[in-house]
């Protein structure tokens, strides 16, 4: 009985063991699909939300055409409500990337590109409209993906100019507003005819472009920056 | 010398390799998930194996008799640990009277005031050997009359019942060869510690399940008792191989003989203290175990071997060449993410004279699928305990550290080695340097 049983064991331990695989492959799948499910619905209800703040922007126009005598306030105000909204984008597209539960961030990636291109007009708005000192730079960053060619370069070269325009921010008081070099956003492409963007990364800082920057005096005076 | 046919063998190896590389570089994810799964088959089924396999493989029954058995040990210069396994092979337990029997050059007077035969093989016969032990056993076990030779290294002590617990598994018609159970002697540093804790879970599992499925690969040349009609038969030790213990067992098998592990049969022995020697020792062994696999290739996947030819051959082999796969994958990850970015980064910086810092964060990325990693990585927990706790090993304070490099560095450490010996059985043969 017990040489039987040895045998039959012998014989079927190895499917005994892929019927096991299979039961937590199962149990492990639809553990995962369910918990997936769960976080991409919480994301995803957050995202329409924050797609209806987007639209409530709207509305600031519309009240700045029926009071034009708050011109400044509605726009700063309505600057306040983006930069709102983009920094909520920008923390959705870091949970997206980090929990690897969409097949694709692109839509929240497009709509990030939109409202830094909305933030960018928003200020030049508020800045020839209300006397206002705030400094602004545009950023082109170059978008670099697996297949790129010399991406590790690119993305040095990138990494070192973000550094720089930082502390640019820092130690002159700019806000930057990022946008991608190479976009089917229409409006990117008008933009970069319009300030004569030639390659990424690069700035655009006080209605100059920079492909490089070297922090010398005569580039601080330039920049109209009194460290 | 290896033929062409044996070096486009190992070069299929590579390959296989290279392929499982690549797959891990184009589909990440898909071949992740497909690892995991064998991961984890394996683990499964090793689980089953150890719970479910009955206990016979461990409890002792009393045998119908016992043969004449031949003590034999072998020593060329290493004459302190010689001397102690003497004292300690004379105070083996047999029922029968038997003799020890040291092979040597000639050349250790000291060794006469034992009660012990000494068989002087002259150095003109094993100089420029390949293999010397194989040489000077093959010499020294034909001047021994005995039915069975229990085989010991010089640096290896057998507990006292080693012998004779490794006789009922003699019972068993065609087992010429029983295993015992090593153990490192001196745990006193990191790397004695690491091959504690690789020995405790090799021989308290994966021995055991390699038993259980009859599938042992080495007639282990630190401490086994090896059939000597057998031993003649298959015309002794091959001296061109520098594993013979392991080259052995695939003649034995070719002859239809069966093998055994006796867990009961206990022996210490000296492990490298070096990561130089280590690295000596796992290359020969490498070398050895892929020569091996490359002179006897027929045996893989071949049903009239059973169990070890269509399963635990090309199980080991898989498990080495998936962890070249993923040894390269590794090395790739590193040299893109930290290498080549942080070059370029500091050429960058030179060029645009500012200074950022170097990169070497590590990537926070944590999809679900990391679920399956984890189970993998319990079940191997889980794997190694009960590999601990069945060699009786306790996990203490002073191995946590050990425990930790032992789980995330060691085999990888092993997996270079491994590849360094698939290169050089590829491209050259086995040179011996002394360790």
């Amino acid at each position: 009985m017990g040489k039987k049983l040895i045998e039959a064991f012998n014989r079927n331990i190895f499917l005994a063991a892929i019927m096991i695989v299979i039961i937590v492959f199962i149990v492990g799948y639809f553990t995962i699909t369910i918990y997936d499910n769960t976080k991409r619905t919480n994301l995803m209800d957050e995202f329409t939300i924050l797609n209806q703040q987007i639209g409530l922007d709207e509305i600031y126009d519309v009240y700045l055409e029926e009071k034009p005598e708050l011109k400044c306030e509605i726009l700063n105000n309505q600057l306040s409500s983006q930069l709102r909204t983009n920094e909520r984008l920008f923390n959705k597209l870091k949970q997206y990337n980090e929990n690897a539960i969409v097949s694709t961030d692109n839509v929240i990636k497009y709509q990030l590109v939109v409202t830094n291109i909305k933030l960018w007009l928003q200020y030049n708005k508020i800045i020839e409209n209300c006397d206002s000192d705030i400094k602004v730079m545009l950023y082109f960053y170059p978008e670099l993906f697996n297949d790129t060619p010399n991406k590790e370069q690119i993305d040095a070269k990138t990494v070192v100019f973000e550094r720089k325009l930082r502390q640019i921010m820092s130690d002159c008081g700019y806000l930057s507003i990022a946008l991608p070099d190479k976009s089917d956003i229409e409006i990117i492409n008008l933009i970069k005819t319009e300030y004569g963007v030639l390659e990424s990364p690069s700035a655009l800082i006080n209605d100059k472009m920079y492909y490089d920057v070297n922090f010398t005096s005569e580039f601080y005076e330039e920049i109209n920056c009194n460290e | 010398m290896k033929t062409k046919k044996d070096r486009l063998f190992v070069l299929f190896l590579l390959l296989i390799s290279i392929t499982i590389f690549v797959l891990l570089i184009n589909s990440f994810f898909t071949a992740v998930l497909v690892i995991s799964l064998f991961a984890l088959y394996f683990a499964v089924l090793f689980l089953l194996i150890y719970f479910f396999y009955p206990k016979t493989a461990i409890r002792l029954k009393t045998p119908s008799r016992y043969p004449s058995v031949a003590v034999v040990t072998y020593a060329f210069n290493n004459w302190e640990p010689i001397e102690k396994t003497i004292k300690e092979l004379l105070k083996l337990k047999y029922p029968k009277p038997f003799k020890i029997h040291v092979i040597t050059d000639g050349s250790c007077n000291f060794l006469k005031k034992y009660p012990i035969k000494i068989i002087t093989i002259p150095k003109e016969y094993f100089k420029n050997r390949l293999n010397v032990k194989a040489t000077i056993m093959n010499l020294g076990l034909k001047k021994i009359n005995a039915e069975y030779f229990f085989c010991i290294d010089g640096d290896t002590i057998p507990e006292p019942n080693a012998l004779i617990n490794m006789i009922p598994f003699l019972e068993e018609k065609g087992v010429v060869v029983v295993n015992g159970f090593l153990v490192p002697s001196n745990t006193n540093n990191l790397i004695t510690k690491l091959q504690a804790l690789e020995y405790n879970f090799s021989w308290g599992l994966y021995q055991r399940i390699m038993g259980a499925m009859n599938s042992i690969s080495v007639a282990v040349g630190g401490m086994c008792l090896i059939q000597k009609k057998a031993f003649d038969e298959v015309g002794g030790y091959d001296e061109t191989n520098v594993t013979e213990d392991r080259e052995i067992i695939y003649r034995f098998r070719e002859k239809g003989y069966k093998f055994k592990f006796s867990e009961e049969s206990r022996g210490y022995t000296e492990v490298p203290e070096t990561l130089k020697k280590l690295y000596k020792q796992r290359q020969r062994w490498f070398y050895g175990e892929i020569d091996t696999a490359t002179k006897h290739r027929k045996f893989y996947f071949n049903r009239s071997h059973g169990v070890f030819g269509i399963f635990a051959l090309p199980y080991t082999l898989f498990l080495q060449l998936l962890s070249i796969s993923v040894l390269f994958r590794l090395a790739d990850f590193i040299y893109h993410k930290y290498i080549i970015s942080n070059y370029y980064l500091a050429i960058e910086m030179i060029k645009q004279s500012y200074y950022i810092g170097f990169n070497f964060a590590l990537p926070i990325y944590f999809p679900s699928t990391t679920f399956f990693w984890m189970i993998i990585f319990i079940f191997t927990l889980l794997l190694m305990f009960v590999g601990f706790t069945h060699s009786k090993f306790k996990l203490s304070l002073r191995y946590y550290f050990a425990f930790f490099i032992f789980i995330f560095f060691y085999n990888l450490y092993l997996g270079v080695i491994y590849i360094l010996a698939l290169i050089q059985n590829l491209i050259g043969d086995f040179k011996w340097e002394k360790s």
